[in-house]
């Protein structure tokens, strides 16, 4: 177990953090339309992904995915495949950010543009992407321990506050019974998708999962769809919460803590999730960064500078192309559909991995 | 050496870029002012859409009751958010509405259209979701251009008295901005907003916050007086306390009842039922003629109150009927519990409540009777 | 002869190079059939030991071959023929003994140094109070009767070409941590320096590449008790002569949080006290920030009465709220270093009028609010809960950069600030082990 934490860690955060990448607003347009069902479908498929990405991982312990392809596979194959897969999660980080940096311009600093905050955290990751993999799991070890007790409160106290239409939620149940969407099911399987930043972090850790473990994390990636699900449904009504364009800020500024010195919710919950979103493009971006060094035959200092300049660059590219916010939503919305069938793919190749090593030892 | 130095440097130029970049959003406290309350009328007069009443904060010194000072500006215009822009020439210091607690709507806004201003408190981000929706009779400017005495802030009699962190009425109704936004858009539900209105007697101003306006898909539908308020309150399982005069032949009583326990139950078919079953766990408090109240008056009383208590409720469901409103969310409990689309329940809803028949089933439980029997 | 010649001329040039100084004694003892000469530093020597063990003795024994046989008797006595060896121990306080053309080299060392003091820097409520004092002996003493194990290694270093320090290195043979000893033993062999001063003076020559570094990356403390706590933990103490504060390696950020007292109480108490020690931390760092993020960024964030009483007092103040803050810091910062530096006599005046003055009267001139007397109080008080001086100072440091953060960014700034020190914190390693880490070994947080 001591090992198995960090693989915990990114895999929490990152369900947590569903909620900035669009998916409960996704999940809320077909609210009547089989959103429930999506979820339900998601959830099976995404543990399935997760079960067998992990498990295959587990045969490699201590390598990362770049140093297993460049054993197995030929060189053509991985340089055009990781390219592929660094992208995603180049473009992961750029959504993290740019969807974040328009949350914070609409509520919390209107009149700073969007650009400068934008840059300030563009900033922050690019100073802290370069870090060593095991120094960058110790420090999200640090902010776990800090967000995640402070997002259960959040949690908590938004299911039990008064004014909840519990009515709305058993009604949006009664419409379980529909055809669910393709989009629907992508976005919502992004909750599973934790498991997938091993590509880079298995060096530094040797999983060694069991059933309890996958319960738990099956457990934990339910409730929290059930979460962001329900919770909007709940406080702002079944009617009302596809009208909003971010549907959890509205839901966190609801509630209101009568006896404490901050009495609008909303301003934490941004500013833990302004953490959670920081870690959470740190961890892609460090992961792109290092799928894509690992592409070059020799590592140069220049190199490490050139790929972070990229990145700026990628950054402020697309802020340009996604400034209009239904845009950005619709990038998003496509890019969670690729995602899903690239995260098969992957889980594909890493099974054919297994195998290959599998038949290796049983050779020799 | 070399690269710590450069690296140095780079931070030290990022830094000032930083320095340089900022300053935007930096405005000191004392250069705001803060706005609590927010009112939009239907001007008489002029033929503008609407009049715009800021009550701003003028902060003074140590907080102390009755000694605030606020100042209250009315603009009308066409469109809300023009009459803000055009009220900020008007003063020295930049409006800051993250404190904004109260929204009022004039009562001749509510009973013409009440979406518009609806739409743009919930559009516009710097307003919380839990500021108080209230209207205000006769105008919102009357309510918000009135200090009470015993205020530590402006409007903060307004604000304490809802949501029960101040006083706890059994008139009163609070409704969050998001609530009413949320019931507004459901169709098988219709809003509720309590109704305030200044009043002074002997020098000294109060609200009077006892009745609310029910409110239908676009306007204000009813307004209810504070008896079926309070019904209203009991049957939504809002409030749990509750007093009632129960009149009977030769005396009155008055019972204050809390612990209720509220139960709805829709039955559709050929006759479609309404049922709704309240508990109550009640005391005497108040008597008459110095009567000794004993176990058989205590059933007496209990007797009248059930039937006291059906009656009027009966009554006041009836009435909401008539109107096609149905604030307390039968239709919701009606789509809640079945598996129907959503088109469907929503068009055999209408039809079922235009139909359907209300049975109210009280029960009291008096406990006591106060300190002395 | 060789050997006679050899000493002579070793004799010769001794007499030579040491006699210019006016403290060297040069002495001939002359009886019937024997003769001796000495030489040696005479502050550096106890002459009540040379009159006692070397002087009379001389005097009672018949033949040269008695007296050597009773000198080398001796433990601190030895017997070297080497040039640089010799120099180093009579300029340690040996006396040069030369006798049947033989140098003999007593250990006559006075050293003069305070008594074992009380812990003043680091104090506890109950527990152990003395603390290392300047002398290397009087150290090893402490530690050894706190920590009765044949596995306490000790090795001796000198470091400092001029200054010739002696260093000793502690360790337990069986836990200690193998790799943090191999790059110490590395660092140490790098050094050049003429003289080493103190302990921190060591440290930041052991940590010579990170001159940007901010926080501390060992630990240095005068408390016997903790040092020993930590042999037992693996760690690598290094004592160094006239020096009464020891340096702890490899040192992580929680170390620098815990107190003895959190050992000497009962464990539930330890946990609230160090509890109260990072939260002492946090604010410390971030009130000064927020602060001005919420007065100039984002005053909805407290109540509407706080910001209300806020407003109210900030009405006087001509001047943004990052000025304020800045100024009231570094007043707080002249205070503390003032009274560092005053004479005892003139010391707690200065501090009782800066303080009340400084806050009082800078209040009803309308230069500070109140609010701002408060943050500035609670965030200087908050600060010295830390129990190591360095961490203190590092934190000192850091809040103003917090509260540049905050100056340009509001409330993000203050989240990408925190942000960028866990990470950063994260990045750091004392001697190979990573600087901050959740969990660890035997240790808590």
């Amino acid at each position: 177990m001591k090992e198995n934490r960090f693989l915990f860690y990114t895999i929490l955060i990152n369900m947590v953090s569903n909620i900035i990448v669009f998916v409960p607003h996704i999940l809320f347009n077909g609210l009547f339309d089989g959103a429930l069902m999506s979820i339900l479908i998601s959830v099976v498929i995404g543990m399935t992904l997760l079960v067998l990405g992990t498990q295959s991982l587990a045969q490699f312990p201590g390598e990362s995915l770049p140093e297993v392809m460049e054993r197995y596979l030929p060189r053509w194959f991985r340089v055009i495949f990781l390219s592929y897969i660094s992208s995603f999660w180049y473009v992961a980080g750029v959504i993290v950010l740019l969807a974040f940096s328009t949350i914070m311009t609409r509520y919390l600093s209107p009149e700073t543009g969007q650009f400068t905050i934008l840059f300030f955290l563009s900033l922050t990751v690019l100073l802290v992407v370069p870090l060593k993999s095991s120094r960058l799991l110790n420090g999200l070890e640090i902010l776990f321990v800090i967000n995640i007790p402070l997002i259960a409160i959040i949690l908590l106290k938004s299911v039990l506050e008064k004014n909840t239409d519990w009515e709305d939620v058993y009604d949006v149940c009664t419409h379980l019974v529909h055809l669910p969407t393709l989009t629907m099911i992508a976005a919502a399987s992004y909750i599973f998708t934790g498991y997938t930043n091993l590509v880079i972090f298995n060096k530094e850790t040797a999983i060694k999962l069991k059933k309890r473990h996958y319960l738990i994390l099956g457990g934990l990636g339910f409730a929290t769809l059930m979460t962001s699900f329900f919770i909007p449904i709940g406080r702002l009504g079944e009617f009302s919460v596809n009208r909003y364009t971010f549907p959890w800020i509205p839901t966190s500024d609801s509630i209101s803590m009568q006896y404490f010195v901050i009495e609008r919710m909303m301003i934490p919950f941004l500013l833990v999730y302004l953490m959670v979103a920081l870690v959470q493009a740190v961890m892609h971006w460090h992961i792109g960064y290092h799928l894509i060094l690992s592409l070059f035959r020799q590592q140069r200092k220049w190199q490490n500078y050139a790929v972070l300049a990229a990145f700026t660059l990628g950054v402020g590219v697309l802020q340009k192309i996604l400034d209009n916010e239904y845009i950005l939503f619709e990038f998003a919305t496509y890019w969670l559909i690729a995602r899903l069938f690239s995260e098969i793919g992957l889980v594909a190749l890493l099974i054919y991995l297994a195998k290959r090593r599998r038949r290796h030892e049983q050779q020799i | 050496m070399n690269s710590r130095s450069r690296w140095a440097t780079f931070m030290i130029v990022v830094l000032s870029l930083c320095l340089v970049l900022s300053g935007c959003e930096f405005k000191d406290i004392d250069k705001r002012f803060f706005i609590t309350a927010i009112g939009i009328d239907k001007p008489e007069d002029s033929g503008k859409k609407y009049r715009v009443t800021l009550k701003i904060a003028i902060p003074k010194g140590q907080l102390q009751m009755g000694q605030e000072d606020y100042m209250s500006l009315s603009l009308d215009s066409d469109s809300i958010s023009d009459a803000i822009q055009k009220l900020k020439a008007r003063v020295d210091k930049e409006f800051d509405f993250g404190h904004t607690r109260v929204l009022v709507i004039g009562k001749s806004l509510a009973e013409e259209d009440y979406r518009d201003p609806l739409d743009w408190f919930t559009r516009q981000r710097f307003i919380q979701r839990i500021s108080w929706c209230v209207i205000g009779k006769p105008t919102a400017e009357k309510l918000l251009d009135s200090k009470q005495k015993s205020e530590r802030m402006p409007a903060n009699a307004l604000i304490l008295a809802f949501g029960g962190q101040g006083v706890e009425s059994q008139y009163i109704v609070s409704q969050y901005l998001f609530q009413l936004f949320r019931k507004s858009n459901d169709p098988g539900e219709n809003p509720v907003v309590p109704i305030a209105s200044p009043e002074t007697s002997k020098n000294s101003m109060y609200y009077t916050i006892d009745s609310v306006g029910v409110l239908d898909d676009t306007h204000l539908a009813l307004v209810l007086t504070p008896d079926e308020t309070r019904y209203y309150n009991v049957l939504s399982g809002i409030v749990n306390k509750s007093d009632y005069n129960i009149k009977m032949p030769n005396n009155t009583f008055a019972i204050h009842a809390d612990q209720v326990k509220v139960k709805r139950k829709i039955s559709d078919g050929e006759n479609p039922t309404i049922t709704v079953t309240l508990n109550f766990d009640g005391l005497v408090e108040e008597g008459e003629h110095g009567l000794q109240v004993t176990p058989q008056i205590l059933e007496q009383i209990k007797q009248a109150a059930e039937k006291k208590l059906t009656t009027e409720m009966t009554t006041l469901l009836n009435k909401l009927q008539a109107k096609q409103v149905d604030p307390i969310g039968f239709g919701s409990l009606y789509r809640a519990t079945h598996w129907q689309d959503m088109e469907v329940e929503v068009k055999t809803w209408e039809q079922l409540y235009k139909r359907a028949q209300f049975k109210v089933n009280v029960t009291i439980n008096l406990r006591a009777t106060g300190t002395i029997q | 002869m060789q050997r006679n010649n050899d000493f002579q001329s070793l004799k010769q040039f001794l007499e030579d190079g040491f006699s210019e100084s006016a403290d060297v004694e040069a002495r001939e003892l002359q009886a019937a059939d024997k003769q001796a000469s000495l030489l040696y530093v005479k502050p550096l020597c106890d002459s009540k030991l040379i009159a006692k063990y070397i002087v009379s003795p001389f005097w009672d024994y018949q033949t040269e071959a008695e007296y050597t046989g009773f000198l080398m008797s001796f433990p601190n006595c030895v017997h070297h023929q080497e040039l640089d060896t010799t120099i180093n121990l009579i300029l340690s306080g040996y006396v040069g003994v030369f006798v049947a053309d033989r140098l003999y080299l007593y250990e006559a060392k006075s050293i003069q140094v305070s008594p074992v003091a009380e812990a003043t820097v680091e104090s506890t409520v109950q527990g152990p109070q003395d603390a290392f004092n300047e002398s290397l002996m009087t150290n090893l003493n402490l530690v050894r009767i706190r920590y009765k194990s044949d596995l306490l290694q000790v090795d001796y270093q000198n470091v400092g070409e001029r200054s010739k320090t002696q260093l000793a290195l502690l360790y337990d043979k069986q836990n200690v941590n193998q790799q943090a000893l191999a790059e110490l033993r590395r660092e140490l062999d790098e050094i050049d320096l003429k003289v080493l001063l103190s302990a921190g003076h060591l440290q930041n020559t052991l940590l010579r590449r990170k001159r940007w570094s901010l926080f501390p990356l060992v630990v240095i403390t005068e408390r016997p008790d903790r040092a020993v706590k930590n042999l037992s933990e693996g760690k690598i103490i290094v004592l160094i002569d006239t020096t009464p504060f020891a340096v702890i390696l490899p040192s992580s950020f929680g170390d620098f949080f815990s107190a003895m007292d959190d050992y000497t109480q009962l464990p539930l108490i330890g946990w609230f006290l160090r509890l109260l020690r990072y939260i002492g931390f946090l604010s410390t760092i971030i009130l000064p920030g927020l602060y001005v993020a919420t007065i100039s960024y984002n005053p909805e964030f407290f109540r509407v009465q706080l910001a209300f009483s806020i407003v109210a007092s900030r009405a006087a103040v001509p001047y943004a709220s990052y000025l304020e803050v800045i100024f009231m810091l570094l007043m707080m910062e002249f205070l503390t270093e003032a009274s560092v530096r005053l004479p005892r006599a003139i010391g707690p005046t200065a501090t009782t009028v800066g303080g009340l003055i400084l806050g009082q009267a800078a209040t009803q001139a309308g230069l500070i609010s109140n609010i701002m007397i408060i943050i500035v109080s609670v965030v200087g008080i908050s600060n010295y809960v830390i129990p190591i001086i360095e961490m203190n100072f590092a934190v000192r440091v850091l809040k103003y950069l917090f509260v540049l953060l905050a100056t340009v960014a509001g409330l993000i700034g203050i989240i990408i600030g925190a942000i960028l020190l866990v990470f950063y914190l994260s990045s750091l390693t004392s001697f190979g082990t990573p600087y901050l880490k959740m969990v660890r070994g035997e240790e808590s947080k």
